[in-house]
């Protein structure tokens, strides 16, 4: 009876040191395919992210595309978050991509934020728009390439010459004051087709 | 009267008063025969028995006709005359206890008394309803022998001793039980069994004074060890061969009349891998299947523990299409995957206990119905999802691969469902940690149940089987005699012998 009564406490020891507030549903998670940054006009970030839609998980899958603006990334991704009402998965996140004005001024900053946040795989590529990323992270992924079809359209289009730099590849050189912007490799947002964008700010059901 | 009837009575030289004592001890019972009758010299004579538990045909042909008719110079029969010279029956005992001879009428023998001799003759004419000996439901082999244990203790001695002609088999029998004082028979091999063993079931078996042994089941847990384990530490056998060769490496067999089960001692864990049919077909076969049971008995505890801990916490483990597929059909259900994994298997758990209780025909629609409102209705209904009936499907299968650990396998896949749901891989990892401290510190009769794979000897037969002419030593653990085998068995051609 007493090592019962042990067992009950030790066990509700254990539920107490690792609570269960980390369990995420499956039905509750927003798969995050591709993730953009785009500088502003009044300085504000827009962030675009490109989902799985879970409701198509046929062979040739579709994503949706959610933007958000906000003055700073960690205000954005509470937005995102409130937009979406799901808990964001980053597991399978693809690529990050920068628009051409965020690369020049902000990327620098974010790059090491983002690789301090412990979320995101260190071997994820680093791209910059030649536009804006928004145009990049377009929707609607192929079999193959879990990625934005107008990401895919753009590697393909130069792939013997794309090897992107890696998050932590840039944030190592950034430390050791080596990172360029020039580094990161620049895809063409005007090849690329367009595809099943989402209406900007809209609260849709995801 | 309480339990123990037993008077100390001593069996009178006058027949009457013997009955007397009888029919105060039992009454009016209605299969209670008591037949008065005169020897062919005109000497006084009882014969006592329960009706349904002997062979009239028997009774009347090798034991009322020959006392009748057999003559003789001397006035009076005595007992030992009687049992020497007249009846035709080839087992009887003579008891001069009148507590012994109840208790031998009890056990379906025929009682004799005679006057003017204070002892009395018990003849064997049992013949009870039995079931003949055929194939068992469980341990179906393709290969190998089909006959399996029946009801009656000593058939199932003389099928063991069809398989074992040796004079170290050995059977000793103990009667159990208050009220239904059991037969119970230990067998073993007396030139290779495990004395300390022997010694301690025989010391527990002692210790027992219970009402009843119905089955083999009330022995099992009245000896072993744990008496809280999940595991079962003594071994079942349904076939008189599975229980030959455990007896053949070592073992006791414990067989108790009206028990088709036999028990045998100790049990090792990798003992439930295995079959018999590994013994009866080539060893690379039976070492493949031997590891594919493995494999099912870690699905059938972890599968769905694993799933909700990939599914609620480490998503990043699941491949991306079927992330995406698992996510959508969860999209539809009502409950969390976890619920619908424990409404399931709490589903399955019922639809099984119903489709084995109900009678067959019965069973069968249920299991129809099941399969039905379970595999298809419940899913397209969006009440649970596909991959978690998946899940549940291919636990339950593995789980009757090894059928010795099907109770074990389904108490602990609950547990390990909870760790997985609520603590994820953190939680299976801390179970199976708590689980393999268990298993090594059981032990059945002082050996250690985690041998041979805790102290990795005998692996020849343990999760793989290495030819049987490779298998020359019996189980340190479990025997005496070690070696079970010469060395020139190797068939010839290993030995490049060009005979």
């Amino acid at each position: 009876m007493k090592k019962l009564v042990m067992l009950v406490l030790v066990t509700m020891l254990v539920c107490s040191f690792s609570t269960c507030t980390d369990r995420q549903e499956l039905s509750e998670l927003a798969i995050v395919l591709g993730m953009g940054f785009d500088h502003m006009e009044d300085g504000s970030l827009q962030l675009s992210v490109e989902l799985a839609d879970r409701k198509m998980p046929q062979e040739t899958g579709e994503s949706k595309v959610f933007h958000v603006t906000a003055k700073d990334f960690t205000t954005a991704m509470d937005e995102l978050v409130l937009l979406l009402d799901k808990q964001l998965f980053w597991g399978n996140m693809m690529v990050l991509v920068f628009g051409d004005s965020f690369t020049q001024e902000q990327v620098d900053d974010v790059a090491l934020a983002l690789y301090k946040s412990n979320i995101f795989s260190d071997e994820l590529p680093l791209l910059c728009a030649e536009g804006t990323a928004a145009d990049i992270i377009n929707g609607s992924f192929g079999e193959s390439e879990y990625v934005s079809k107008g990401l895919s359209e753009a590697i393909s289009h130069d792939e013997a010459q794309f090897e992107p730099i890696l998050l932590a590849h840039y944030v190592e050189r950034l430390l050791a004051n080596q990172a360029s912007c020039q580094q990161i490799v620049r895809v063409d947002a005007e090849k690329i087709v367009s595809l099943g964008e989402m209406n900007i700010h809209e609260k849709q059901a995801y | 009267m309480g339990s123990n009837w037993r008077r100390n009575y001593m069996v009178s030289r006058q027949v009457e008063e013997n009955l007397d004592k009888i029919h105060a001890l039992f009454g009016s019972s209605m299969d209670l025969v008591i037949r008065e009758f005169q020897l062919a010299n005109g000497q006084k004579a009882a014969a006592f028995y329960i009706d349904g538990l002997v062979d009239n045909d028997i009774l009347g042909r090798d034991f009322f006709s020959p006392l009748m008719k057999t003559t003789k110079n001397s006035s009076t029969y005595t007992c030992d005359e009687i049992a020497k010279s007249v009846l035709m029956m080839g087992e009887f005992t003579i008891y001069s206890s009148l507590d012994d001879v109840i208790a031998a009428v009890l056990q379906g023998l025929t009682a004799l008394f005679v006057a003017g001799d204070n002892h009395a003759i018990c003849a064997q004419a049992i013949n009870w309803p039995q079931r003949s000996v055929e194939e068992p439901a469980t341990d179906v082999v393709l290969r190998g022998p089909r006959e399996g244990f029946i009801e009656s203790m000593r058939i199932n001695v003389s099928l063991l001793r069809r398989k074992i002609h040796h004079p170290d088999f050995k059977v000793e029998t103990v009667c159990l039980g208050r009220y239904s004082q059991t037969d119970i028979a230990l067998v073993y091999v007396d030139s290779i069994v495990n004395e300390d063993v022997l010694r301690q079931i025989k010391k527990r078996l002692k210790k027992i004074d219970i009402d009843s042994i119905l089955d083999s089941g009330y022995i099992e847990q009245l000896i072993q060890d744990t008496p809280y384990s999940l595991f079962p530490t003594i071994g079942v056998a349904e076939k008189p061969d599975i229980a030959a060769a455990r007896i053949l490496e070592g073992r006791v067999a414990v067989l108790i009349d009206g028990s088709p089960i036999a028990l045998t001692i100790p049990m090792l864990f990798i003992e439930g891998l295995h079959s018999p049919e590994d013994y009866y077909t080539r060893f690379f076969y039976a070492s493949w299947v031997r590891i594919i049971r493995v494999i099912a008995f870690l699905i059938s505890i972890y599968l769905p523990g694993f799933f909700l801990a990939a599914a609620c916490y480490h998503q990043q483990i699941i491949p991306f299409k079927l992330l995406l597929s698992m996510a959508a059909a969860e999209s539809q259900t009502p409950f969390s995957t976890g619920f619908s994994l424990l409404l399931i298997g709490l589903s399955y758990e019922i639809l099984r206990e119903a489709g084995i209780r109900l009678p067959k025909p019965a069973g069968q629609a249920i299991s129809i119905v099941g399969a039905i409102v379970m595999g298809d209705a419940a899913v397209n209904a969006n009440l649970i999802s596909a991959p978690v009936l998946i899940v549940l499907a291919i636990t339950v299968v593995a789980s009757f691969v090894t059928v010795a650990y099907v109770d074990a396998s389904t108490i602990l896949r609950l547990l390990f469902l909870l760790l997985g749901w609520q603590f994820g891989l953190f939680g299976l990892l801390l179970g199976t940690m708590v689980m393999l401290i268990y298993l090594c510190s059981l032990e059945s009769f002082g050996v250690p149940f985690m041998s041979p794979l805790s102290v990795f000897t005998h692996v020849e037969d343990s999760i793989i089987r290495m030819p049987l002419w490779m298998m020359k030593l019996r189980p340190a653990v479990l025997s005496r005699n070690l070696r079970r085998m010469s060395k020139e068995t190797k068939p010839p051609h290993q030995r490049g012998d060009k005979e």
